[in-house]
């Protein structure tokens, strides 16, 4: 296999005939260890799975990856190495599958229901003595108050979802029938809000931390 | 949830900023972001700055850093370049 810079790669890839066939191969090839790689030593929930079957999904991976990588050429704009960029492409891909594979499949509904549950155990976890337990319980409110009081539907259900029951960002994107990017929006959003409400009835990140560390 | 993650989240609300980068302004910054890490040169501060910011707020953009961090330190096209031992192949071979 030859060494190629990242013009060799973008001339080859973008002109047709028998350096182009040879440079996809490469290309494939160097996608399909990569992301064989990933999965054997990133992804704790591929553990189970043995070799063959890592080796297969890396291949569709790959293959998925490729088809994608040529129609994006025209955006690697050179600030990373050729081989940089393409692997972000299969990460991306199976990322994406397994995070696929986690969704909840949750409501809406139950995502605010379960993620205010859980505020309220952080709480009231058993054995704290009773005075702080008591502050602990009003400062929960406090903040579940500005949730529900300063932050729109969607705004506490990405909340709620992402930072405190795990949802994938993906996951929600789908839910809301919406992109990452428009999620992450609304995430940021209702954190600005958060962040507002609480300085303003003076609570500095430390106020909260204090009553929650070490225990 | 326990103590530990409602205090990173606590930690995560306050570092919120007036403006941050969305998904794909910090996937599209990553290779080179990468780069810069894997060949320990300086990074540009405010990019540093603001692709750290979004990689501490985003699960799904931090777990594509992780992962391309990872690969791209294995050395992978060089062992096939210059055909060193299957490297993976053996390593399965012996994980089998």
């Amino acid at each position: 296999m030859i060494q190629r810079s990242n013009e060799d790669w973008l001339t080859t890839l973008q002109k047709q005939g028998e350096g182009q066939s040879d440079a996809l191969l490469d290309l494939r090839e160097f996608l399909r260890r990569a992301v064989f790689v990933y999965l054997r030593d990133k992804r704790p929930d591929c553990s189970h799975f043995s070799f063959d079957d890592l080796h297969m999904f890396a291949e569709d991976f790959a293959q998925n990856a490729i088809v994608q990588i040529q129609q994006n050429l025209d955006t690697f704009k050179g600030q990373s190495k050729f081989t940089t960029w393409a692997y972000r492409f299969v990460i991306n891909e199976a990322a994406s599958e397994l995070r696929r594979r986690h969704y909840r499949h949750i409501s809406l509904e139950k995502i605010v229901e379960e993620g205010t549950a859980v505020l309220h155990n952080i709480a009231s976890q058993p054995n704290l003595e009773p005075a702080l337990k008591t502050e602990r319980e009003d400062m929960m409110q406090k903040i579940i108050g500005i949730l529900q009081e300063d932050l729109n539907q969607r705004q506490q259900q990405a909340i709620l979802g992402v930072h405190l029951q795990g949802l994938s960002i993906q996951e929600l994107a789908e839910k809301f029938e919406t992109t990452p990017n428009t999620v992450y929006k609304i995430l940021h959003d209702g954190r600005k809000k958060l962040k507002a409400a609480l300085l303003a009835k003076h609570l500095s990140q430390g106020d909260i931390l204090a009553l929650f560390e070490d225990s | 949830m326990n103590n530990k993650e409602f205090t990173k989240w606590i930690e995560q609300v306050y570092a919120t900023q007036e403006n941050e980068l969305n998904c794909e302004q910090t996937q599209n910054g990553l290779p080179a972001y990468v780069d810069a890490i894997n060949q320990k040169m300086t990074i540009d501060p405010v990019v540093e700055h603001k692709i750290s910011k979004h990689l501490n707020q985003c699960p799904d953009c931090n777990d594509i850093f992780e992962g391309l961090a990872y690969v791209t330190s294995q050395e992978i096209e060089e062992d096939i370049i210059y055909d060193k031992s299957d490297s993976i192949t053996s390593s399965a071979v012996a994980a089998d």
